[in-house]
């Protein structure tokens, strides 16, 4: 009721902890979207399970942080646990992304384009429906707050800006795989490759270049950089369940459209807006109807700019 | 399975113009294989109306043959799903339009119908009388064909992807604001607001409708409505997929791009068959919001949407009897899923079924069989003498109830590893490890060719029986939805067109 | 292609009628006649057994299969007079309903079709009453729920009882201590955020309004429940409550997780106030945050049927005790067991119908229950089908434990 008049209640402080609560999830969200940019950007394809992958490389994490004897009982000191967590569901995740795609969209590489994305559907429900049975429907916890007093969601003030050491972690372990991302693409052999098959598959493959290595190692990439999303998610928000897959990878997924499909920078960008966007709906306006607005001004962008951010138009080929 | 495919005719030099899958088009238009042939070329020689006819009369007849109350609800949420298929059918199937925003259209109209019907909205804010029926039916139909429009009009310049997505964002803000529409707020800022949705928990005591003096009370009677629906709007269909417009549709699904070229006013095409595929939603919404006696925000989710998806792919978009079919095979499915007993035979006959129809010559055949019945068989020996309580475990029979007897409980009981207290949840975790080894195996079973793949089938096999009986079936609620997944992804890898649509030529 | 379309009906068609007799023929080879149900007679349970809310359906339907081994064993239950003679109940019918209202529709006609079953556990949800409540109101199936709680079920379904109390009821008790005990006054302010599920909103929406009455001003919000969006970040609504100077936060939500997020993210956010949860976040092992308010409907299961707790832990593990609507269907289960032995003594195990223990039903009064305090349909406020129960509210203490602070009288 008073939220109208709260604006100007509201200060900068209120703000800037409102722009760190929405870049923390944000980059959540690009790091997911650069898997469904990426893959989009080789195969044309909706990866619509990639939103699972992530959802399991939490579990993953979970099983190992938990087997660790995390949060209580830590047998291996902060740093090198976090690493170790990461390792494993970047791992599992890449692997498993590598799987899928042998299996699910491979053998659809001519059918028609709907094809693989329904297979992607089935992919989604079944990676879910797995793990329901493999852990339960139950949400699980990484209670990272109960891991040596909360030492990870220490207070850092630097001004108007207040943060945790978590929020940092996961601002800057996001910003670091942007970055090697980003390398990886624009200067390596490999990363060569990879745009040279996302701009021409066939001209890419004329030349040489070895398509299905080259979407292995696409799905690979992505899906790993998921799975330290996933684990990201746990250490900071904690709680996951066996369906956290789909909410967040809509979003992602809205994230990748918005910075334009195909585009790793874009992504990225297209993430955080997202994230930051819908904490400022709702800090500012209103939370019931956080989806309502952002997805309204979504449509009403992609109506204006279909291609996105940073997206090109598309050439259609006759 | 690309090694499995024949190569093309005679060889010939790279054709100018002429694309791969142009090329092996001949083929691949062959109609529905295997062993649904008989039957649909049987079928084919049968007039259409005759068939629709036959149709329509045996599922009217179902309230005649039982009187359990279950299974002629089963039979009306089908028809519900018969008709959510068959609008869907038009936008995805006909013109290729991948509207994701489908089930929108549905819940909206199963709405629009609770607020006319009750004549008010949950916070009494407008009054009105309560509608009738004659009237309330056909403005929420047109209204959902208007809603198609609005929607559709600023999308049309989006396509593929792009319009999947807008459509899908239109889904989502629909649930968010039937969900949240408890503290409507004309200018979205938090506060209480009016209640115009009724919020989570829906709007109940919908009127029932009310045809030529008689309320219509029973799962029955909306069998009945939904299946007199689903006959005009077929035969309509029918007329409509052999006008202009319909190969207009059929022209703008296999290359937009040049049926723009030829002049085919593309965008009102994508209009109409998105409006005319939420008409039909909203037809269906119509009934669902009476029949249920309430509409509730829960049920028009992603989840419906993926389900309806299934049938219509399963059927094979394009064609509106396999999308019936589709609907009709996949409700019942996931119905017949959720009682052990029944589940059980018809896991096992579709597992003979399938090796029947796929595994050639006979010869191969009855030696996999006979590898099968003599590899379980010796395992169960094995662990019989190991770990006794390995293969003392019960079965499931029914809503959680158990037996040791009875002939397929015999055979399973010497051929399959059934661990005691298997059902008591502590102890999955046999199963579990079976399950991630099973799809392990399956996986590898794809890769493997000639001799390797006969010998693997056979503990595959063995093990998706023993997966079955130790994790599914008594987690049948997760094996619906794990199915689903299941078939669509078989299906797109073997028949991407569906068990009865026409394989199609697509231009890259 | 077209042609094949009435050729693919037909098959359809077909397939739908074989189904049919086949569906049929299995439900009425189970009918049995009205008699034998004094000896054997069937429970059914409906709630999420399948879906994001799967672990609120699965508890409860331990908590229902233990109470049906203890009767059937004889075992000694709260509540349960030596002298009754217990009519034997089979291994409970479940239906999965997932917190879907149409779903439930569909489950509440499996539980009408099969003769056997004489009362139904459930359904879970609320929104499953409203759905699938009409079609057992229609055949005159008793159904008691340990769970849903949203005020308009006892006065618009006719056959649905519940042992806990509505959200109104709640809502008041947990208001009473916001304004006696913790001293809130006219233009303080309180945020309420309900988690966009029936069971969050409804609790909400009742202690908005009260709160409004007593000159509270409110600040709505939502956050939907981490299981149904599964992006549940509560950052941005902790920095509001702190930049509105909010007094307290009361959010009511069935998954303690969620509520053990929030208050870590008030805190971060640095709020001083307090937070309240509810009946549906009262588990020990997800929502400890030392501080927190949570209101419940009577006092701590763990503290009053210990011996229950643990047979219960011993038979389905220790994390399959978290929902604190779990005992309730204990209960809903006792009351119903109560109900048709009754029925079937009253007439010399002759005979028993569904219409004749939802009369009984109405009748059954146990003076102690699992829950700790005695139950009995007749809760005027509640159209005489809810509990006699009273509010309570715990605090979260340092070592994580629950300690009750107030009880309602």
């Amino acid at each position: 009721m008073s939220s109208v008049l709260a604006f100007q209640v509201y200060d900068w402080h209120y703000f800037f902890a409102q722009l760190v609560a929405g870049l923390t999830l944000g980059s959540l969200y690009a790091l997911i979207a650069l898997g469904y940019t990426m893959v989009y950007g080789v195969l044309k394809l909706l990866n619509f399970a990639h939103g699972d992958v992530y959802m399991l490389g939490s579990y993953i994490g979970w099983f190992v942080f938990t087997g660790l004897g995390a949060p209580l009982a830590a047998r291996v000191p902060i740093v090198p646990l976090l690493i170790l967590v990461f390792a494993a569901a970047m791992i599992g995740c890449g692997a498993i992304g590598v799987v899928i795609e042998r299996f699910a969209y491979r053998p659809l590489r001519k059918a028609p384009r709907i094809a693989p994305l329904i297979s992607a559907l089935g992919v989604s429900f079944f990676l879910e429906q797995t793990a329901v049975l493999l852990w339960g429907a139950n949400p699980r916890s990484y209670d990272t707050f109960s891991l040596r007093n909360g030492e990870l969601f220490g207070q850092i003030t630097l001004g108007n800006l207040t943060f945790s050491y978590a929020q940092l972690l996961v601002f800057l372990s996001a910003l670091v795989l942007m970055a090697a991302l980003s390398l990886f693409v624009w200067r390596t052999r490999t990363g060569k490759a990879m745009r040279a098959v996302s701009f021409d598959p066939e001209a890419a493959s004329m030349m040489g270049i070895d398509i299905d290595r080259v979407i292995s190692i696409t799905f690979l990439i992505g899906s790993a950089l998921a799975g330290a999303a996933g684990v990201m998610w746990g250490v900071y928000y904690q709680n996951l369940n066996p369906y956290m897959g789909f909410g967040a990878g809509l979003k992602a997924f809205t994230a990748a459209v918005v910075g334009g499909i195909g585009n790793i920078g874009g992504a990225m960008l297209g993430g955080l807006l997202i994230g930051v966007a819908e904490s400022l709906t709702t800090g500012y306006l209103s939370s019931s109807f956080q989806d309502l607005i952002v997805f309204s001004v979504l449509i009403v962008f992609m109506l204006f700019r279909p291609t996105g951010i940073r997206g090109t138009p598309i050439l259609q080929k006759v | 399975m690309s090694a499995e495919l024949p190569t093309p005719g005679p060889a010939t030099g790279p054709q100018i113009g002429v694309d791969e899958w142009v090329l092996r088009s001949g083929e691949r238009i062959t109609g529905p294989g295997g062993l649904l042939a008989p039957v649909a070329r049987a079928a084919e020689r049968t007039p259409r109306l005759v068939l629709l006819a036959l149709f329509v009369v045996g599922a009217a007849a179902i309230p005649f043959l039982t009187s359990n109350g279950y299974v002629i609800g089963v039979a009306a949420d089908t028809m519900l799903y018969v008709l959510l298929a068959v609008g869907l059918n038009v936008a995805v199937g006909w013109a290729g339009l991948l509207d994701l925003g489908y089930i929108a259209f549905y819940g909206f109209a199963a709405y629009l119908y609770a607020v006319l019907s009750r004549g008010h909205l949950p916070d009494g804010s407008v009054l009105l009388t309560h509608w009738a029926t004659w009237q309330t039916v056909p403005v929420v139909v047109a209204a959902t064909i208007v809603l198609g429009f609005l929607l559709a009009l600023p999308s049309r310049r989006l396509r593929g992807d792009y319009l999947a997505i807008v459509t899908l964002f239109f889904l989502e803000i629909f649930n968010n604001f039937t969900t949240n529409g408890s503290q409507w707020n004309w200018l979205g800022f938090s506060g209480t607001g009016h209640d115009v949705t009724g919020g989570a928990s829906g709007l109940i005591q919908t009127d029932p409708w009310r045809l030529f003096g008689h309320d219509l009370n029973d799962a029955r009677d909306y069998l009945w409505v939904a299946l007199a629906g689903f006959a005009v709007i077929v035969i309509a269909l029918t007329f409509v997929n052999n006008s202009r417009t319909g190969r207009a549709w059929r022209a703008l699904r296999d290359d937009p791009l040049a049926a723009e070229l030829m002049g085919m006013p593309v965008k009102w095409l994508m209009l109409l068959a998105i409006a005319v595929g939420a008409g039909i939603a909203g037809f269906a919404g119509a009934i669902n919001g009476a029949y249920y006696q309430g509409v509730f925000p829960q049920t028009y989710s992603f989840q419906l949407l993926i389900t309806v998806y299934a049938m219509v792919i399963l059927g094979g978009a394009g064609s509106l009897g396999g999308v019936v079919f589709g609907a009709v095979v996949i409700n019942v499915m996931l119905e017949v899923l959720t009682h052990p007993a029944d589940a059980r035979w018809v896991f096992y006959a579709g597992l003979l079924i399938g090796l029947v129809a796929k595994v050639r010559p006979w010869r191969l055949l009855a030696g996999v069989l006979a590898g099968l019945a003599a590899f379980g068989v010796v395992l169960n020996e094995i662990v019989r003498a190991v770990w006794p309580r390995g293969v003392r475990g019960p079965l499931a029979t029914g809503q959680n109830t158990y037996a040791q007897h009875g002939f397929l409980s015999d055979v399973l009981h010497h051929w399959l590893v059934l661990p005691a207290n298997t059902y008591t949840v502590s102890n999955f975790r046999i199963g579990n490890y079976a399950f991630v080894l099973l799809i392990a195996l399956v996986l590898t079973l794809t890769i493997l060719h000639g001799w390797r793949r006969w010998v693997l089938l056979v503990p595959v096999l063995w093990g998706a029986a023993f997966v079955w009986e130790n994790v599914l079936i008594e987690q049948n609620p997760t094996t619906r939805p794990l199915f689903l997944g299941v078939i669509l992804i078989v299906l797109m890898a073997t028949k991407p067109s569906g068990l009865f649509g026409t394989n199609r030529v697509e231009i890259v | 292609m077209l042609k094949k379309l009435g050729a693919i009906a037909t098959v359809a068609g077909a397939t739908a009628v074989v189904v049919a007799a086949t569906l049929g023929g299995t439900a009425s080879a189970t009918a049995v006649k009205a008699s034998p149900l004094c000896k054997t007679a069937g429970l059914g349970f409906a709630g999420p057994l399948s879906g994001p809310a799967a672990f609120l359906g699965d508890d409860q339907h331990h908590w229902v299969s233990l109470f049906i081994s203890d009767w059937n064993a004889h075992k000694g239950i709260p509540g349960v007079p030596r002298s009754l003679k217990r009519v034997r109940l089979t291994d409970v019918y479940d239906g999965d309903s997932q917190l879907n209202p149409q779903d439930a529709a569909t489950v509440g006609r499996q539980m009408v079709a099969d003769k056997k079953i004489l009362g139904m556990v459930g359904f879970a949800g609320s929104n499953e009453s409203l759905g699938g409540g009409p079609v057992l109101d229609k055949a005159k199936l008793p159904y008691v729920s340990g769970s849903a709680t949203a005020d308009n079920l006892t006065s618009s379904l006719k056959d649905f009882f519940r042992v806990v109390p509505n959200n109104s009821e709640q809502a008041a008790g947990g208001v009473t201590y916001i304004t006696k005990k913790l001293g809130l006054k006219k233009g303080d302010k309180v945020m309420v955020v309900d988690d966009g599920e029936a069971y969050g909103q409804g609790i909400a929406s009742a202690a908005a309004t009260l709160l409004a009455k007593r000159g509270i001003s409110v600040d709505r919000e939502s956050q939907a429940e981490s299981t149904s969006t599964s992006t549940a970040d509560f950052t941005s609504l902790a920095n509001k409550a702190v930049a509105q100077h909010v007094k307290l936060v009361y959010a009511p939500t069935q998954t303690a997780s969620d509520s053990q997020l929030f208050a870590q993210q008030l805190h971060q956010a640095g709020f001083h106030g307090g937070l309240m949860a509810t009946d549906g976040s009262v588990d020990p092992s997800h929502f400890k945050y030392p501080g927190a308010y949570i209101s419940f409907f009577g006092p701590q299961i763990s503290a009053v049927s210990k011996s229950f707790l643990s047979a219960f832990k011993k038979k389905y593990g220790a994390s399959a005790a978290n929902d604190p609507f779990g005992a309730p269907s204990f209960v809903a289960a006792e009351m119903l067991g109560v109900a048709i032995s009754k029925a079937c003594a009253a007439t010399h195990d002759k005979k028993v119908t569904r219409a004749a223990v939802a009369a009984k039903l109405k009748k059954v009064n146990l003076s102690s229950t699992i829950l700790g305090y005695p139950m009995s349909f007749k809760n005027k406020r509640d159209h005489y089908h809810g509990p006699i129960a009273g509010v309570t509210v715990f605090q979260i203490q340092s070592n994580g434990s629950y300690k009750e602070v107030y009880a309602a009288g």
